[in-house]
């Protein structure tokens, strides 16, 4: 059974810190905002009762909950203010403290794309200005996008 | 376009699924699987009652970015159950996520 093709697509993004020392309370520091997930190394978590160690820390930023749209190019835009927010001249040393997360201390950053259209739909294009952004902040783009009805095809 | 990386096994029955009930689709799940109940769909956010595939999809996307994963790394699903391929660890349930 297909989704109603009237409710697609649904999309939303992500920017995502990774890294084996990372601080949470640092990245939320140098983004000036919450994280919608954050753990640190060490963090416990259960999984069917049994209680494990986080071996890394994860900082999520997430625009599921943000932004009520369609329209990829939304989601990425509010990605983009709080990153460019950084950028401004007054904060020029928080965009070199977060570059120097990624460059200096391996701290992996990363824009996580989630797209869902209908069947047949053209999947959507990212900016090249927003492909820049993250380039020169040192992150990569990763996408995960469906159409409805072949996105759980096995090969 | 990384669902067909995700591979499921076994054919274990399984208490009625929240999302999980998206995996219907796949010609690999025996009607077994399926739980008669679902989660109730808040109407604002679900686009409607025939969004299983979409659900997986974004259960599989939560769950790996939860975990730290990739949303291209491939996992298991077993009943459920996420298990990330390169690692093995299991890093959450469908049946838990929404």
């Amino acid at each position: 059974m297909s989704t109603d093709p009237r409710a697609l697509p649904v999309t939303y993004a992500a920017i995502v810190f990774k890294g084996e020392h990372l601080d949470p309370g640092l990245v939320s520091a140098i983004m000036e905002r919450a994280p919608t997930l954050s753990y640190r190394r060490g963090d416990t978590y259960s999984v069917k009762g049994r209680e494990q160690e986080r071996r890394f820390g994860l900082w999520v930023y997430s625009t599921r909950n943000l932004v009520a749209s369609g329209s990829l190019k939304k989601h990425l835009e509010a990605l983009e203010i709080a990153i460019l927010g950084l950028r401004s001249a007054w904060s020029e040393k928080r965009w070199l403290k977060m570059k120097a997360l990624v460059e200096d201390q391996g701290v992996e950053l990363r824009i996580d794309v989630f797209w869902y259209g209908p069947a047949h739909a053209e999947f959507p294009r990212i900016s090249l200005s927003f492909q820049h952004l993250i380039d020169e902040a040192g992150g990569t783009i990763q996408t995960d996008f469906h159409r409805d009805e072949d996105a759980t095809q096995v090969a | 376009m990384h669902g067909e990386r995700d591979r499921l096994r076994s054919n274990d029955p399984k208490p009625p699924a929240k999302c999980g009930d998206t995996i219907t689709s796949d010609p690999l799940v025996t009607s077994h699987h399926l739980g008669s109940h679902r989660r109730q769909s808040d109407p604002a956010r679900e686009p409607g009652i025939g969004d299983r595939s979409l659900r997986l999809q974004r259960c599989l996307h939560t769950i790996k970015q939860s975990a730290g994963l990739r949303p291209n790394d491939e996992v298991i699903y077993d009943n459920g159950d996420v298990t990330g391929k390169l690692n093995g660890d299991e890093i959450g349930n469908l049946y838990d996520e929404h």
